[in-house]
């Protein structure tokens, strides 16, 4: 069974939602290392020793920089969630069965 | 996954800023004094060492908190009173190269540079604190960096990076200061040899002797 969705109503969900999101500056890059490493560690509860922290794999950011760019991607993340959410409650308009 | 609240993640970037200022420095030994080999990359760790960062860099560190009674609130202020073998040689050349100049403080050049230098490194990015840098002229115990914070202070992690750079102004100083006051005695010693001896006067029995 083929469920269609209507497409005038996708239109006019996207139309309201703030235009930001798709047409926002790209947020600064945080280095990799940051991203990759230690932010998922700190997301998992764990908590690496500085000792073993690698300082040659990034660069001095001042604290805000760092704080800012966390609190803008956690800001997005949850932005585009709840867009996902109300397109998933769009209503199919219909359904057919094909015999 | 968990969530980082706002406050804990502030905590944890401080701390990292602070600690990358120490690596870059080779100094991350100066940090595990106060925390400890095994201290964490935590928001608890950065709150614990907080008031202690000014305390790491310097030698000789007095930290004196002074409660102020103001009529509608009380504030508290901090004291930390830093002195350094480094900042003490610098202040020994000093007074030395004013000596030989025959100069006074507020005319070494060397002296003015430091200063300049103590202010450029502590434009910290917050308010409520002052600084002033003694030498040893105003201090008889030996020149000193003062550094007063309230407790609306939010830049700790700036002052360790901030008081290395005033050491490596020192040590910059008293390069600069040896070889010039090597230079001025070399001039003086040459100076020396230049001189011609007045001829010694004649006694009164030759000058007759001579008429």
């Amino acid at each position: 069974m083929a469920l269609f969705l209507d497409l005038e109503s996708l239109a006019s969900l996207l139309d309201e939602e703030p235009e930001t999101d798709v047409e926002a500056k790209e947020q600064e890059p945080v280095n990799s290392y940051l991203l990759q490493e230690i932010l998922p560690l700190l997301e998992q509860g764990l908590y690496p020793r500085l000792a073993d922290i690698d300082y040659d794999e990034f660069e001095c950011y001042d604290p805000s920089v760092l704080l800012g760019y966390v609190e803008e991607a956690g800001q997005r993340m949850w932005n585009h969630g709840e867009l996902i959410h109300k397109i998933q409650e769009i209503r199919p308009i219909c359904r057919a069965t094909f015999v | 996954m968990i969530e980082i609240d706002e406050y804990e993640m502030d905590g944890i970037a401080k701390l990292l800023h602070v600690a990358k200022r120490f690596a870059d420095r080779g100094r991350l030994d100066l940090l595990f004094q106060a925390g400890g080999k095994d201290t964490i990359l935590s928001a608890e760790t950065y709150w614990e060492l907080e008031y202690e960062l000014p305390c790491l860099i310097f030698e000789d560190v007095t930290v004196q908190c002074h409660p102020e009674n103001d009529r509608r609130m009380l504030i508290e202020r901090t004291a930390y009173i830093m002195r350094d073998s480094i900042l003490s040689r610098f202040d020994q050349l000093c007074r030395e190269y004013e000596a030989v100049r025959g100069i006074l403080p507020i005319e070494n050049p060397f002296a003015s540079t430091l200063e300049k230098a103590v202010s450029r490194a502590l434009s910290m990015n917050s308010y409520s604190y002052a600084y002033c840098l003694y030498d040893s002229l105003r201090d008889k115990k030996g020149p000193k960096l003062v550094l007063t914070v309230d407790d609306e202070f939010e830049a700790y992690y700036d002052i360790p990076d901030a008081l290395f750079s005033i050491l490596d102004a020192c040590e910059d100083g008293i390069d600069h200061l040896e070889t010039e006051l090597a230079r001025l005695k070399r001039e003086a010693e040459e100076n020396k040899r230049k001189v011609i001896a007045f001829p010694k006067k004649k006694n009164a029995r030759r000058r007759k002797e001579a008429a």
